[in-house]
């Protein structure tokens, strides 16, 4: 898979890019420790030079950071972007299976939409990649996800995701199991006896021949398996299951994750959770803690932060969750890293994007103040390379409708009291 | 005929509760009037014990939109008897040294289902249930009140949902552990109607093989108040004839109806779920037609397009600082929303329709506040405090009890670590009338709430 992803980017790489210096910012790595008055050299749409001794090559454009703090681009571990304008009614929404009767087979890839505005708004407020995820398909596996680039090209996807799979689309998490397990042992089975099956000598399967093939890679260790799920007894049945079927298992929500972190650090399996989620769930889930991740931190598990999953207004919110994390013990650098190089880590693409090194694409982030703070914002916003005005068409309603005393057709002078 | 002989049975206990609950007339042979008491389920919270109290040195923001660098704040009996930069402190005061700390009144959340959406939250059963009073649906133990309550929020307004045109009665609640409703409830708060317009009641009536469109639910609205004015007309006649003497017969009582008349007596304020600003627009008009007063819209996303019309209506928005996207009547939600309803002299709210968003009213309001300032809308801290404060109050009926560090107004008072407007700050200390309610500090004063004992400690959620 990881090479798939290369291949994809290489086609990818922008046409044209210009040499851009951003000088004088503090520059959070995402890496190493943050450098004060630093500069990153951006050429041919990659990173090319990152410290506090770097030549400026006469034909730069020069980004004056001073004051100003400097992040890898954000990731988004979970999103919709590219795959719904809104979630109800006349806007289209190609999020899910939604009860087609296809699972594991269904893949969001064929429906990326690079005209989408949400991609836009999410691109203004410092999201640069994101996962598009497909959101339940009223069974437990909901697909397969992809990996974009958010800068409305028809190439944005870059990578393939992960499976998704919901746990608690089952009736009971004891079915849940059962059904996961049963799942899993036909799949080997279908793989082992794929010549009898097309043959139409096989047993009644659960899943569709096509689903079944999707989870193939899967169970092969090949793609990773995304899991939500929160509590404490579900975490470790996952650990179990990953012991059980050798297969490369992350979990998201994973409210109760702080439980069981040792044990997370032993099976080496990452989590994705909502810094917001510290509410009583239910009696099978009271422990849901503002300090999950705090804790996470200290255990050593590799996590990244998300905002939340299935809505579209949450490009800022990564960036205000992950400053929740800090007010409540986690580390600004780690929480830094848990928007950016975690995220590019936990889907494997690392490689490409992720923090501000030599050699990565140039997605690059200038704020007016720490990023992670709530009254900060974007000032720039660079992605392999090119420089994208902060305007949406979010910007331009506010600014249709900023002063309503001009006179304009949506101003006052149409309305009389 | 077991429903019909259960409702004649409670109509005559309820005839029973009224002529009891009527005062007495002069002796004549006429029944005595009918008198409906409009609080049958009256508030029992009695303030905890509180001491007189002294917080110095802090940076105060008192709600109303001022600000105070280096001040004091004192309270006694429940109540803020002095606020200022130089306090002669009264002998005797407890002190509590608030250098490096902020101080605010308590956050008021003016839409929140909290305690009402264990219940379900919405009564879905016809697209009139103006009969229905949220308070009934209250779950004081529901484990998220502590939750508020460590956020800062001292007061909210519980609302039924927004499945319906009139969705029923709101109730205000202070964040306080209580064995019922009745001992959460502010006392003498306003009632407040729930109404909604747009995609929710639209859905859930096309659903139900009713009125599907906008044009029917104003069809649906303007029905329901004809009849209220009919019903409220027959009331005050009755009310009259008995005055001036005559032997007459009191109207039927109908709880739908009562709401919809304390309303028009202006008595219950609306309180009305409206993302779009052409419906607000529609709504204004039809409360002008009707002759009764609106609140305020809550999830006015599109507020920022009729700021004016808003402002001279004397009509409070609750907003979202960043809400959109998640239906088509939500698309057009802007970050400036909040700064720019503010800024045409609006009474701005924030508020969070949401047990999580409404742990983090504070940050709310400070990323709107930044997005106003990056267009040109500049407000100082104390200004935006009172989107989270005075304005609320308002709203709900009660700027002359709660809302700002005033004196004689009730010692609602938070005690943050840090600027309240930052990502970083947390509230240490939570009082409410006086009394310490919330330590951050000290897991004796943090509420664990009946069921949630047993499975967490403490703190455990924060």
């Amino acid at each position: 898979m990881r090479y798939l992803a290369i291949l994809i980017v290489l086609f990818a790489a922008p046409a044209l890019a210009e040499t851009i210096a951003i000088v004088g910012g503090k520059i959070h790595t995402a890496t190493g420790a943050p450098i004060e008055n630093g500069t990153v050299l951006i050429e041919n749409g990659k990173i090319t030079a990152v410290g506090t001794n770097v030549q400026v090559p006469t034909n730069a454009r020069v980004i004056n950071a001073g004051g100003k703090e400097v992040t890898p681009g954000i990731m988004s571990s979970s999103s919709i972007y590219g795959l719904s304008e809104g979630a109800t009614r006349i806007f289209s929404s190609d999020t899910s299976a939604n009860d087609s009767g296809m699972t594991a087979s269904f893949d969001v890839k064929y429906a990326l939409n690079s005209g989408s505005v949400v991609i836009e708004e999410g691109r203004r407020q410092g999201v640069t990649r994101a996962v598009s995820s497909p959101t339940s398909s009223g069974d437990i596996f909901s697909g397969t996800s992809a990996i974009i680039t958010m800068d409305n090209k028809p190439d944005m996807r870059f990578a393939e995701g992960p499976m998704h799979a919901k746990f608690e689309n089952a009736q009971n998490r004891a079915v849940a199991w059962n059904r996961i397990r049963a799942i899993f042992d036909q799949v080997l089975d279908y793989e082992r006896n794929k010549s009898r099956v097309m043959r139409g000598q096989s047993q009644d399967y659960l899943l569709s021949i096509a689903d079944m093939e999707a989870l193939v890679p899967v169970l092969k260790g090949n793609k990773k398996l995304v899991i939500e799920m929160g509590s404490e007894a579900e975490i470790s049945g996952a650990i179990q299951l990953k012991k059980d079927y050798g297969i490369d298992i992350v979990i998201q929500g994973a409210q109760e994750a702080w439980k069981v972190a040792d044990d997370l650090v032993a099976a080496d399996i990452p989590v994705i959770i909502v810094p917001e989620d510290n509410l009583f769930g239910n009696v099978t889930m009271a422990g849901t803690t503002f300090s999950n991740a705090a804790r996470l931190e200290k255990a050593g598990v590799n996590f990244s932060l998300i905002s939340g999953n299935g809505s579209l207004y949450y490009g800022h919110h990564i960036l205000q969750f992950a400053g929740m994390a800090v007010a409540h013990g986690m580390s600004h650098d780690g929480a830094i890293r848990s928007i950016t190089i975690n995220p590019a880590q936990i889907f494997g693409v690392d490689r490409i994007v992720g923090s501000i090194e030599v050699g990565k694409d140039a997605d690059v982030v200038v704020w007016d103040g720490d990023p992670l703070e709530v009254t900060s914002n974007t000032d720039h916003v660079i992605i392999r390379g090119v420089e994208y005005d902060l305007v949406s068409r979010r910007t331009m309603l506010r600014d249709r409708y900023l002063n309503l005393d001009r006179g304009e057709p949506f101003g006052k002078r149409y309305y009389q009291n | 005929m077991k429903f019909s002989k259960f409702l004649k049975l409670l109509t005559c206990v309820s005839a029973a509760v009224i002529t009891s609950a009527a005062f007495a007339q002069e002796a004549d042979n006429r029944a005595p009037m009918v008198v409906i008491d409009k609080d049958p389920f009256p508030s029992t919270y009695v303030p905890w014990p509180s001491e007189l109290t002294a917080i110095t040195n802090a940076h105060i923001l008192t709600g109303d939109g001022g600000e105070i660098e280096r001040g004091t704040v004192v309270m006694d009996g429940g109540k803020i008897i002095a606020v200022g930069e130089t306090i002669d402190i009264p002998a005797g005061a407890k002190i509590i040294d608030g250098s490096g700390k902020w101080v605010t009144p308590g956050i008021i959340d003016m839409h929140s289902h909290m305690g009402i959406w264990t219940d379900g939250g919405n009564e879905v059963k016809a697209p009139n249930t103006a009969d229905v009073w949220g308070e009934h649906s209250i779950w004081p133990q529901t484990p998220n009140f502590p939750a508020a309550l460590a956020a800062g929020v001292t007061t909210q307004q519980n609302l039924p949902g927004s499945a319906n045109r009139f969705g029923g009665r709101g109730v205000t609640l202070k964040m306080v552990p209580s064995r019922s409703t009745e001992g959460m409830k502010f006392p003498g708060a306003p009632y407040g109607l729930k109404m909604a317009c747009g995609e929710n009641p639209r859905g859930v009536h096309r659903s139900q093989g009713r009125f599907a469109t906008a044009m029917g639910q104003f069809a649906g609205y303007r029905t329901s108040w004809i009849e209220a004015t009919d019903y409220k007309n027959a009331w005050d006649k009755y009310y009259e004839d008995y005055k001036a003497g005559k032997d007459v017969k009191a109207p039927k009582r109908d709880l739908k109806l009562e709401t919809l008349m304390g309303v028009l007596n202006g008595e219950i304020s609306i309180q009305m779920h409206c993302y779009r600003a052409d419906e607000m627009v529609d709504v204004i008009n039809m409360a002008r037609e009707f002759h009764y007063k609106i609140a305020a819209f809550h999830h006015a996303v599109e507020a920022y397009k009729i700021a004016d019309i808003l402002a001279e209506n004397d009509i409070c928005a609750g907003m979202w600082a960043d809400w959109w996207g998640f239906k088509l009547e939500s698309f057009d939600g802007i970050d400036e929303n909040i700064p720019m309803m503010a800024a045409a002299g609006g009474c701005a709210i924030v508020h969070s329709d949401s047990d999580t968003g409404g742990q983090r009213l504070n940050q709310e309001a400070a990323k709107a506040w930044a997005d106003g300032e990056r267009v040109g809308l500049h407000f100082t801290r104390g200004e935006v405090f009172r989107w989270l404060t005075l304005n609320p109050a308002k709203s709900i009926g009660l700027a002359d009890q709660i809302g700002s560090l005033e004196v004689g107004k009730n010692a609602d008072v938070v005690i943050w670590n840090g600027d309240p407007l930052s990502v970083y700050a947390l509230a240490e200390n939570v009082f409410i009338d006086g009394a310490l309610h919330y330590d951050r500090n000290n897991t004796e004063n943090q509420w664990i709430t009946d069921h949630a004992i047993g499975y967490v400690t403490a703190g455990d959620h924060q």
